[in-house]
């Protein structure tokens, strides 16, 4: 892959102000989202996931949050130079975001159909009739039937997955180059969830966008992505493209992280978990913040922060013990 | 949303009843003898026996009642004993005057109450916020009698600048109108803007943390479009509901601030009408009150209805 990435962060660093001074939630993250791919990037709560999107798109708390380092670079821009109006610009036309919990992230007070409207306004030169007509497309095409008159309808009387499937017409109302996803299936149920990710792999291969989906579910990472980011305590741990995450894992966390996932291909009762829990942000490990719930961990893992090493063809971890992880991985 | 203004419309009828026959009991509950306090000490019985056959009360309980609602249906609230004429002429006559300032003044609330809570939401933790709040404070803890006074102190008589009381109907002058009334609606409102600004700017900081606000600013929209339009019209649900208490407020407030000013408002008829134990006024003039604040109270009601669409549903 030769081609310059559509977005690429650069160890990126994103802090808060916390009551005992400044505690960091995104540390040192960096990866690449080529045009017309979908990376995943997992981890369990709290590893920094919804940070590292909200930096991309500039929406972190204005008081508090602050990127302190690194670069976010959008089709060769980096967004952290951009003015506040150049950003507004660039939200919701070329990056287009979809959040957890759709029962909230609709205003309650308008019709569903303006929310899609205004958004299509914003961002175009086009008259309120055609801007509606689009609309109701983008609702024909995220699978609202009888748009027309859907859109007259208030989020309430919508259920959860309808709503999300609003959101994504939202989302797509410009034909953004990229979509961040953060679990966008997390709040639903499972034969929904199903069917939005469908529909998001559909909208992907209809209009050739970028998606990051953010999700603590590898079954979903299974199905969607080709690309895999393992995010722990706000770092990158590995990065690779899916198949070898799932074959040839090189990361003791991403090792737990399949083996805590019901498998039902290969048959397996035994769930295994990660012992322990991810580290406070206020007082992070000194070394390799995996070290102190690792099986693997060795003096030298908790001098400092390990580098990535490179594996194979776009594969990372960030490990000292990679070889011995791998040979772990094989085992469960 | 028709359907729920012809409910709530209904909903009010049985409220209007109770609170006529409240105002009915009034003059079954006088202590003592209404008929010989009306009449005065030195009445004959032949008098009191007049008052009482003029007033109704030789007859037995029900059938004053019945006539009672009789003519409230014919509108008739009966004579008042110190003016001398209908009651609701008195009411006709005065209570323009109390609507125009407790409209006046919840217009300068409604202004000045959100503004100030809005500017200190956005501006949240700065000083903005700090002399925001401060002044809401400071609004909220002064009585408006007071401050009446102290306004005409200073802009009446050291600065000439406003007459000290009085009234002048809009109908026959606006500007003049305006100038009379400005102080006492003045007075009147800071506490409601106190009040007001407060719960705004809560309600606010509440809404702004909301998922549908990170959304609107998701999709691209400037900051104005996403406080004026998607923040404002779910802060307006729960200050619309306090709408309706703010002007029961200020109609009552209205008793204080006309005595302080001079004017000739229903506060001041019934409150001369409460000293000078006018009882059919009183009795006229509360239900009159009454009237208007319920019908207040469904057209925020169906504004709160309009504003919030799951309410509309129901
Ligand atoms: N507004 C904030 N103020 C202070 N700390 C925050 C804020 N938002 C997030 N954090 C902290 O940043 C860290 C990363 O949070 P983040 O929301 O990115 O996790 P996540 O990976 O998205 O988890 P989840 O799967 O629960 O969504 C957490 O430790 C969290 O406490
Ligand atoms: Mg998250």
């Amino acid at each position: 892959m030769s081609q310059t990435p559509l977005l690429s962060l650069r160890n990126l660093r994103t802090m808060f102000t916390g009551e005992n001074g400044e505690v960091v939630a995104v540390d040192n993250v960096s990866f690449d989202v080529n045009a017309g791919e979908i990376v995943g990037v997992v981890g369990e709560s709290g590893s920094g996931k919804s940070v590292t999107a909200l930096s991309i798109m500039g929406l972190l708390p204005k008081t508090g949050a602050r990127i302190s380092g690194g670069e976010i670079l959008f089709r060769g821009r980096d967004l952290l130079k951009l003015s506040s109006r150049e950003m507004r610009g660039l939200r919701g036309r070329e990056i287009g975001m979809i959040f957890q919990e759709p029962m909230s992230s609709l205003n309650p007070v308008f019709p569903i159909g303006d929310q899609i409207v205004e958004t299509i306004i914003a961002h175009e030169r086009i008259g309120h009739r055609a801007a509606s007509a689009r609309a109701a497309d983008l609702l024909n095409r995220v699978g609202i039937s009888s748009p027309a008159r859907r859109m007259l309808d208030y989020p309430h009387q919508l259920s959860g997955g309808m709503r999300q499937r609003v959101m994504i017409a939202i989302a797509l109302a410009c034909s953004p180059k990229l979509l961040l996803a953060d679990e966008p299936t997390t709040a639903l149920d499972v034969t929904i969830q199903a069917q939005l990710l469908d529909l998001l792999r559909d909208i992907q291969d209809e209009t050739g966008m970028a998606i990051v989906l953010i999700t603590h579910n590898m079954g979903v990472i299974a199905e969607c992505a080709d690309r895999v980011v393992v995010m722990y305590a706000g770092r990158v741990a590995e990065e690779a493209p899916v198949d070898r995450i799932f074959d040839a894992p090189n990361h003791p966390y991403t090792v737990g992280l399949l083996g805590s996932t019901p498998d039902i291909t290969r048959d397996e009762r035994r769930l295994w978990t990660i012992p322990g829990s991810l580290p406070r942000i206020e007082a992070p490990p000194s070394g390799c913040r995996f070290a102190p719930r690792c099986q693997l961990a060795i003096a030298d893992c908790e001098r400092g922060q390990p580098q990535a090493v490179q594996i194979g063809a776009a594969h990372w971890a960030a490990c000292l013990r990679t070889q011995d992880a791998s040979s772990l991985g094989r085992k469960t | 949303m028709r359907a729920y203004a012809i409910k709530r419309i209904l909903q009010a009828i049985p409220i209007l009843m109770l609170v006529s026959l409240i105002s009915f009991g009034i003059m079954q509950l006088v202590p003592g003898d209404p008929a010989s306090l009306l009449a005065g000490p030195n009445a004959t019985p032949a008098e009191l026996e007049q008052v009482r056959i003029n007033l109704g009360l030789d007859k037995p309980f029900l059938t004053q009642l019945f006539i009672f609602y009789g003519n409230l249906l014919k509108g008739d609230l009966g004579h008042s004993l110190l003016l001398g004429k209908p009651v609701t002429e008195a009411v006709f006559e005065r209570s323009p005057v109390s609507i125009s300032i407790a409209l006046y003044s919840l217009v300068l609330t409604v202004i000045f109450g959100l503004a100030i809570g809005v500017l200190a939401a956005i501006r949240h933790n700065t000083w903005v916020d700090q002399i925001a709040t401060s002044f809401a404070l400071i609004g909220v803890s002064l009585p408006n009698f007071w401050l009446g006074l102290v306004m005409i102190v200073v802009f009446s008589v050291h600065l000439g600048l406003l007459p000290t009381g009085g009234y002048v109907p809009f109908t026959r002058d606006p500007m003049g109108w305006l100038v009379a009334a400005t102080m006492p609606a003045v007075s009147l409102a800071l506490m409601q803007i106190g009040l007001l600004a407060r719960l705004t700017r809560s309600t606010m900081l509440e809404v702004l943390s909301q998922d549908y606000i990170r959304t609107a600013r998701a999709k691209g929209l400037s900051e104005i479009r996403v406080i004026a339009k998607h923040a404002l019209a779910n802060v307006m649900i729960p200050v619309v509901t306090v709408l309706g208490m703010i002007l029961s407020v200020l109609m009552s407030g209205s008793v204080i601030v006309e005595t302080v000013f001079a004017i000739p408002g229903i506060g001041s008829l019934l409150g001369n009408a409460i000293l000078g134990r006018d009882y059919p006024m009183i009795q006229g003039g509360l239900l009159f009150v009454a009237a208007v604040l319920l019908t207040l109270n469904i057209v925020v009601d169906l504004l709160y209805a309009y504003l919030d669409p799951r309410v509309r549903v129901r």
